[in-house]
């Protein structure tokens, strides 16, 4: 069922299509008559023939009718065109005649053949008189003269024909047939006569008829006339007015129309006049002028062709080249091309300059191509041509890259590199097509265009076998040139990059593999290694370079390949790797001594970096950071790494504030790298931070240490001057005398020198050692001032005396007196004290014997002279000391007139009497003698009283001196075993040690935040008190005094706090100074209080003492938190009990 | 394409390299047939030549195109040029090739009769069969356009054949800067014309060059609003108009551009990534992923670029999906793995697949190509001419052009393979920093979001579909219509913490 309605439809179907095909064939057919018909010649020139033939009977026929029209109107006023019809007729039919002679006989047309034509022409001719003959007023005339004139031209009767035009110009002035009668005289002249200047004339005449549609041609005529007279500038402006005019629209003239384009002839013809008219003018001009002319590409074209060709037999070659190459770009016809290719060949050949060569090669090409892949071309033309221009082109190519290698032009090298590039991509078949190659290769790495060298260089490697010479010598510049490309990597893009460095790996292992001993090959290798680092594959490159060091550890690549595998490690951040592999190198014999150098210093700094980030890493999380720190300065010990890890670990824990691991690190890292460079800046930590935190013990000891280890350092002097100072602040003479002997071992000036001399001085003398006192003395004496020089000697002298050796004493103490003027006391305080001691102790021998020299059991004058005299003597001496105005020594004096008057008058009153004396006379003589002892013993009582006084004036307080004015009377000496108010205490040193206690630890810590705080100061201070480091208490309240001055709260208590560990360290006159300090500034300090009075009562001084009792109210004592030494409060308590 | 075109490719390639047999070598044209039928005249069946020509013109007026050639043909290498039916033999010749599905052959024996300028009527055939040919399908461009068409003056030419003309002189002196002869061809164009639009599309071109893209976009319109049925042209100009709109920032107008296409989406692989794009500038992130989700259709599969996973990468970033994102940057390298790795060891660009298709779809490469498959199909039917001297003639013509096109094709082929690798190297580059940024982004979000002390709600997707709801299944229709649920992730950071293990 389904088969038999596919069977009816396609029957359908195909009815229905057989009923429209006429319909639809007849459209075909219209579609596709492409309108050819078969040509039979033949016959067409039979019916050609009978055409001709039919015309011919029509126009006999039309000129019978036109003569019998003719005769009926003789007497019409249209006769004369009548006539005019009839020769017209009669120029038709010798037309006709004409063609079907010539149709008939094609092979040769005899004269005889022109005979009818001719004769019917001549009938014309007739007729056309007859009518200017009969007909004067015919109004047509000149167009009779006209057509008479064009057909005594067809006859050849051309004098006839002037006289015709002639007839029109000067007959018929107006007629319109003038400008065209003057153009067909100018041709006359101008091609018959060869009369340039007539033809000039004629056809410049018909100028004066701007709407004639002549004037195109007389123009183009005229300009003509000016070319064959080599006016070429007056030609080409009429060429351009032909050009632009639009007179050429509008052309009319019977003999030009459609014959000549005269607008195009104009234009082609300016390509002849321009090389004659601008000669100076340069190519590119010469195209513009003829672009701005030409109406169309194809003009255009053509002018160029015309140009170019006038160019190219004018021998301006660069001209004519430059032109060609514009029409190389208008054309595309292969044949064209060549052409083209042929002459700018010709003319390049002739510049010599070939700097075009890479667009005239690709002009070849392009036309060779466009036959070689034509089935139109024969295969032996194309074979021919390609011989012919791929000689050419060779040609071209290899002068141009001649000239680049002799002016070294790289301009050169890259167009003769575009060139040959042309040329191997299309001439694959050059017999010197290797060589071409080669040059190719080396005109691109000339050019500077390295990669394209490179894979040239690696393709003609590729293509040789082994044993060519050659070859090595083109993987090796392929090398070269993939290393150049890289080294101009900002000229690369990124595959660009990616080729070089693989080119540059392959290139290079292949030179090392089939050259193995090449002399290169280190060079190559290392290369290899290079680019590898220059892909950022670190591990690689350190691989390669690693082995190029082995391979070549003196070679001059290996400092860089040091550098680099260093560098590699560095851009991995792997510093361990970089030092671990930096100290191979640094240990490696074979290595350069300044490469190894070098690379110690990369490899400490790398050591830094490594220590950079742990410090970092501390810093974030400081307790695991520090033990990392730590551990690897014990994994590193004696290392640089180990140095570097210390140093963190000091600088981490300083900005963390870790004093122990600060102390701890810097100190492991002075003992353990004592070289280092860091030590510096490490003491330079330490001290600063021991400092801040007011640890006077460990200070000192770094202050020494820096000395130690930096003896010439410019902080060493004041460092160590420091240290003298606090470690005689500390009572540690012998050690501050070391430091000061190390200043003065180097120093020189003197105004620096003298305090210390004379410190340490007084420090020996403090431990008793006289023998150095005198030493340091005597040593420095001349490096001392004046001044200096005598207080030198008057210590010397006193250092002496207390030696016993009086005469040596006695030198230096005339010395002395010798050289003292009082006004010099005003430069140097301490002078006088000098003074006043020296003169004090010389008199102690004198005094002791004044006191020995007693009378026994009679009188010996002698004796009582000798002991007179030596009052005298001693009472001048004292009296000496006195004037010196030294407080102490004054004292001492008046306390030493009054024992020697005292002595004197006891010494008197004892005297035993003279023998032989009455018992009256002994009672006068005893009462003479009491008189005079009386006299002494007010004297004595008088300078006990003003010693007393005045120590009461001074609030003494000093042992030394209390015997001087407490009980005097007690003249058994007991009350000279006066002490200090202070028992001896025992001595604790507190120094690093001092962050272990808590107390401390936290005053110190607090400090490291605070430096200047004083009340975290006052609290250290205090509890140093009570630790019992009493020195170490009053340095840091005097450095918190020097913090602040002018703070009540705080400054009391410090100055409390100082005048209690001055009465530990049995100062007791500093301590009384600073309790009045401390009251002075807050006078409800009770601890002040009551330390103050305790002492004042200790010295004596009961009043003032009282007086100050009396302010402190019942309990405020007991309740006080201020320090108060526990004898002041035992003496307070007593106090209240006595009152009470 | 698929994976047999590449190897199709490769073949041709391979097969055409110098000493793999040289198709020139075996060169013939009418003279030296000439010569081998002299030679061998026994095998020859055709008539001789004087009555060869008749009895080719009777065969070809009853359309027996077949019988006509070998005859016709005959006559052809039997006579000079100067024959009197020589043209009219050549021109028939070329019209029964090209009856006969000889295209290529019939475009090159008629152009090579139109430069020898015959007579008008034969012109104005040729000129209309090429006219015809280059707007159906590939030919010989160089030979039609430039030597023939650009290279003479056909005043004669009348109506569209005189636009066809007009339009490729005007754009050939443009291209050469002769710009006011380009305008008088232009002006000759009959305004509403096929020709016309074309020459109106060459003008925003133009405009385009000049960086006048109002102008430009003016022209476009016009074209646009044009009644004439010129569909590619049309796509063609929605695609121009489509990028100018994104690169001035409207976007919704460029959106609507693609989607107005007439072109089968899965035609438009690019116009895709286009889109996607410009719904990503819009801020539709879920409308531009959706768009480059239908880029897994097995349509899709040669078509995508390296770009895609850039943008997608970006994408997943904006809304924090890093790990989507980071997904995205390792696809792209594990892509193309072995592209890079051709690259980096300098391979042959036709040992990459991957790139090999990529490169089929550059315009250029891609006419060269559909060319030569043009070629390469009616090549294979020279086997159906039985005159021996004839079929060796017209598989000459195909094998020289094969040849040419080969040649040139490896040529472009080499350019834009050193350009593409060059851009994925520069997209490695690019997925290097992204999987960079988006390890800073993450991190600059987890401190934000720790400071700010506000734990963001995820921000709602507009349209709850379903993330990827599909199962595998793409309809071209709906190909330029999906749409993905990304709920922004950017406040909520619990799986975050894997990245900073």
């Amino acid at each position: 069922m389904i088969q038999e309605c596919f069977v009816r439809r396609v029957v359908s179907v195909c009815l229905v299509f057989s009923f429209l095909v006429p319909f639809f064939a007849g459209v075909c057919a219209g579609f596709e008559d492409y309108g050819y018909k078969k040509k039979d010649k033949v016959e067409e020139e039979r019916q050609f023939i009978a055409r001709l033939k039919e015309d011919k009977r029509k126009v006999e026929i039309a000129i019978a009718s036109t003569k019998a029209l003719i005769d009926k109107s003789m007497t019409k006023p249209y006769l004369p065109e009548l006539y005019l019809r009839l020769a017209e007729l009669y120029i038709e039919k010798s037309r006709i005649v004409y063609f079907i002679r010539k149709t008939e006989a094609p092979s040769a047309v005899k004269s005889l053949d022109y005979l009818e034509s001719n004769a019917l022409k001549n009938q014309a001719i007739e007729i056309y008189q007859r009518i200017l003959g009969n007909f004067p007023d015919f109004e047509d005339r000149d167009k009779v003269h006209f057509f008479m004139a064009h057909e005594y031209r067809e006859l050849g009767q051309i004098d006839e024909m002037v006289r015709q035009y002639r007839a029109i110009i000067t007959k018929y002035k107006e007629s319109h047939y003038v400008p065209e009668s003057y153009l067909l005289l100018g041709d006359y002249f101008f091609n018959a006569k060869q009369d340039l200047e007539m033809a000039r004339r004629h056809y410049k005449a018909v100028l004066n008829y701007p709407r004639s549609s002549a004037i195109a041609v007389a123009r183009y005529k005229l300009a003509w006339c000016h070319i064959n007279k080599a006016e070429f500038k007056d030609a080409i402006k009429l060429l351009e007015e032909c050009v632009t005019s639009t007179d050429v629209e509008k052309l009319d003239v019977d003999t030009y129309k459609k014959k000549v384009d005269i607008k195009l002839e104009a234009l082609i013809d300016m390509a002849y006049c321009y090389t004659e008219s601008y000669k100076d003018k340069n190519p590119q001009e010469a195209i513009a002028y003829f672009k701005g002319f030409s109406w169309s590409r194809p003009a255009y074209t053509a002018v160029l062709e015309k140009l170019a060709y006038r160019y190219l037999i004018k021998k301006k070659w660069s001209h004519a080249a430059t032109i060609y190459r514009q029409l190389s770009t208008l054309q595309q016809n292969p044949e064209k091309l060549l052409e083209y290719s042929r002459n700018i060949f010709e003319c390049v050949q002739a510049i010599g300059t070939f700097k075009d060569v890479d667009a005239d090669v690709a002009l070849i090409i392009k036309a060779l191509k466009r036959q070689k892949y034509s089935v139109h071309i024969p295969e032996e033309e194309k074979e021919k041509n390609i011989r012919d221009y791929e000689l050419y082109a060779r040609d071209i190519i290899t002068h141009l890259h001649h000239k680049a290698r002799e002016k070294k032009s790289i301009e050169d090298f890259r167009l003769a590199a575009d060139a040959y590039e042309l040329y191997v991509g299309f001439f694959d078949e050059s017999p010197v097509l290797e060589d071409m190659e080669f040059n190719y290769a080396e005109a691109l790495f000339s050019a500077q265009r390295y990669l394209e060298a490179g894979k040239q260089y690696e393709k003609l490697a590729n293509r040789m076998p082994p044993s060519n010479s050659q070859k090595k010598e083109h993987i090796y510049s392929a090398v070269i040139s993939y290393y150049n490309a890289l080294k101009h990597k900002k000229d690369l893009n990124y595959y660009q990059i990616v080729y070089a460095r693989a080119g540059l790996k392959v290139a290079g292992k292949w030179y090392a593999k089939d050259f193995p001993d090449g002399e290169r090959v280190p060079e190559i290798l290392f290369n290899v290694a290079w680019v590898t680092y220059d892909e950022g594959k670190h591990d690689e490159a350190i691989a390669e370079f690693s082995k190029h060091i082995e391979r070549y550890p003196k070679g001059k690549e290996a400092k860089v390949a040091v550098h680099l595998i260093l560098d590699a490690f560095h851009m991995k951040e792997d510093y361990e790797g970089l030092i671990n592999y930096g100290q191979k190198i640094v240990h490696d014999s074979r290595i350069e001594k300044e490469l190894r150098s070098e690379v110690a210093k990369i490899v400490h700094a790398a050591e830094g970096k490594i220590i950079s980030s742990l410090t970092v890493a501390a810093l974030e999380d400081w307790e695991a950071g520090k033990t990392g720190l730590i551990d690897y300065a014990e994994q590193y010990k004696s290392s640089g790494l180990g140095e570097e890890a210390l140093n963190a670990l000091v600088v981490s824990s300083k900005e963390k504030g870790d004093l122990e691991t600060m102390f701890s690190a810097g100190s492991q890292l002075i003992s353990q790298y004592p070289a280092s460079s860091r030590v510096e800046d490490t003491l330079g930590v330490l001290i600063d931070s021991s400092l801040k935190t007011a640890q006077f013990r460990v200070v000192v000891s770094y202050l020494e240490e820096f000395a130690t280890r930096l003896p010439k350092h410019r902080n060493t002097k004041e460092f160590l001057y420091q240290a003298g100072h606090i470690r005689e602040d500390l009572g540690q003479y012998d050690l501050a005398n070391k430091n000061y002997q190390q200043i003065i071992d180097h120093q020189r000036k003197r105004s620096e020198q003298e305090q210390m001399v004379f410190a340490m001085a007084d420090n020996a003398g403090r431990m008793g050692n006289i023998d150095s006192a005198i030493k340091i003395l005597k040593n420095r004496e001349g490096y001392l001032t004046t001044v200096g020089k005598i207080k030198a000697d008057a210590r010397i002298a006193d250092f002496y005396f207390q030696k016993k050796e009086f005469k040596k004493a006695r030198k230096y103490r005339k010395k002395a007196s010798e050289a003292y003027r009082i006004k010099y006391a005003k430069k140097d305080t301490g002078m006088n004290d000098a003074m006043a001691r020296m003169v004090y102790n010389s008199l102690r021998k004198s005094h002791v014997k004044y006191f020995n020299i007693q009378l026994k059991d009679r009188i010996d004058n002698k004796i009582v002279n000798a002991k007179t005299k030596l009052l005298e003597q001693l009472e001048k001496g004292y009296d000496e000391v006195v004037k010196y105005q030294s407080s102490e020594w004054a004292l001492a004096a008046c306390h030493g007139i009054f024992e020697i008057n005292k002595e004197f008058g006891r010494f008197l009153k004892e005297a035993p009497l003279p023998p032989g004396l009455t018992q009256e006379q002994k009672e006068q003589y005893a009462q003479i003698l009491g008189q005079k002892a009386l006299a002494y013993e007010e004297k004595a009582a008088q300078y006990l009283q003003t010693c007393i006084k005045q120590a009461n004036k001074w609030e003494v307080c000093d042992p030394k001196l209390a015997k001087y004015f407490i009980d005097p009377s007690d003249l058994s000496g007991i009350s000279r075993g006066f002490d200090y108010f202070s028992p001896q205490s025992r001595s604790v040193e507190i120094g690093v040690q001092s962050l272990k206690h808590e107390r401390l630890r936290v005053l110190h810590y607090q400090l490291i935040q605070d430096p200047k705080d004083t009340e975290t100061l006052a609290a250290l201070a205090i509890a140093y008190v009570e630790m019992e480091d009493f020195r170490h208490s009053i340095l840091i309240a005097q450095k918190a005094l020097e913090e602040k001055k002018d703070e009540t709260e705080p400054l009391g208590v410090l100055y409390n706090t100082l005048g209690v560990s001055y009465l530990y360290t049995r100062d007791d006159g500093r301590a009384k100074e600073a309790f009045k300090k401390a009251l002075e500034i807050d006078s409800n300090n009770i601890g002040a209080k009551v330390n103050l009075a305790g002492l004042y009562k200790y010295y004596g001084h009961i009043a003032k003492a009282n007086g100050i009792y009396d302010t402190l109210p019942n309990g405020t004592v007991k309740d006080a938190r201020d320090l108060i030494h526990p004898q002041a409060r035992e003496l307070y308590y007593e106090h209240i009990r006595v009152s009470q | 394409m698929n994976k047999k075109i590449v190897a199709t490719l490769f073949f041709f390639l391979i097969a055409l390299l110098p000493g793999c047999g040289h198709a020139g070598q075996q060169g013939h044209n009418p003279t030296e047939a000439r010569e081998t039928r002299n030679s061998s005249s026994k095998a020859f069946t055709a008539d001789n030549d004087v009555t060869a020509f008749s009895k080719g013109f009777k065969l070809f007026e009853k359309e027996r195109y077949r019988k006509a050639c070998p005859q016709l043909y005959q006559y052809l290498t039997a006579n000079s040029p100067d024959d009197v039916d020589y043209e009219w033999a050549a021109f028939f010749f070329g019209i029964s090739l090209e009856k006969r599905g000889f295209s290529h052959a019939a475009v090159d024996i008629l152009a090579n009769l139109v430069m020898r300028k015959p007579n008008p009527k034969i012109v104005s055939y040729c000129l209309e069969l090429f006219e015809d040919i280059s707007r159906s399908g590939p030919f010989d461009k160089d030979l039609v356009i430039s030597q023939v068409i650009c290279d003479q003056e056909y005043e004669f030419a009348e109506d569209k054949i005189s636009d066809f003309v007009n339009f490729h002189q005007g754009v050939f002196d443009r291209e050469r800067g002769f710009l006011e002869w380009a305008d008088d061809h232009f002006r000759k164009i009959a305004s509403g014309t096929y020709y016309y639009f074309k020459y109106l599309y060459q003008e925003a071109l133009y405009r385009i060059y000049q960086d006048q893209i109002d102008h430009a976009i003016g022209l476009l319109e016009e074209i646009l609003e044009a009644t004439v049925e010129a569909e590619r042209l049309k796509d063609e100009t929605r695609r121009t108009l489509a990028r100018l709109l994104y690169e001035k920032g409207r976007f919704e107008e460029a959106d609507r551009m693609y989607r107005e296409s007439r072109e089968s989406i899965v035609e438009r692989g690019h116009d895709l990534l286009e889109m996607a794009w410009s719904q990503y500038r819009m801020k539709n992130a879920e409308k531009a992923m959706g768009l480059l989700y239908a880029f897994k259709a097995p349509s899709f599969r040669y078509s995508f670029t390296p770009e895609y996973y850039i943008l997608k990468s970006f994408i997943y970033k904006d809304v924090c999906y890093y790990q989507d994102a980071l997904d995205v940057v390792y696809e792209f390298k594990e892509r193309y793995a072995g592209s890079l790795e051709n690259v980096y060891e300098r391979g042959d660009p036709l040992d990459d697949q991957d790139l090999s298709l990529v490169l089929l779809n550059k315009k250029r490469i891609g006419e060269i190509w559909g060319f030569l498959k043009l070629l390469e199909r009616e090549k294979a039917r020279c086997t159906e001419i039985q005159d021996k001297p004839l079929r060796k003639y017209v598989e000459n013509i195909y094998a020289l052009q094969i040849q040419e096109s080969v040649d040139y094709l490896r040529e472009q082929i080499q350019k834009e393979y050193e350009k593409i690798a060059n851009e994925l190297l520069r997209y490695e580059e690019d997925a290097n920093l992204m999987e960079y940024e988006i390890g800073l982004d993450m991190s600059q979000r987890v401190y934000e979001n720790h400071y700010s002390g506000d734990v963001l709600e995820d921000k709602k997707s507009e349209d709850r579909v379903v993330v990827y709801p599909f199962q595998g299944e793409f309809w071209n229709d709906e190909l330029a219509g999906y749409k993905v649920a990304l709920p922004n992730k950017c406040g909520c950071m619990e799986k975050w913490g894997e990245f900073f293990k």
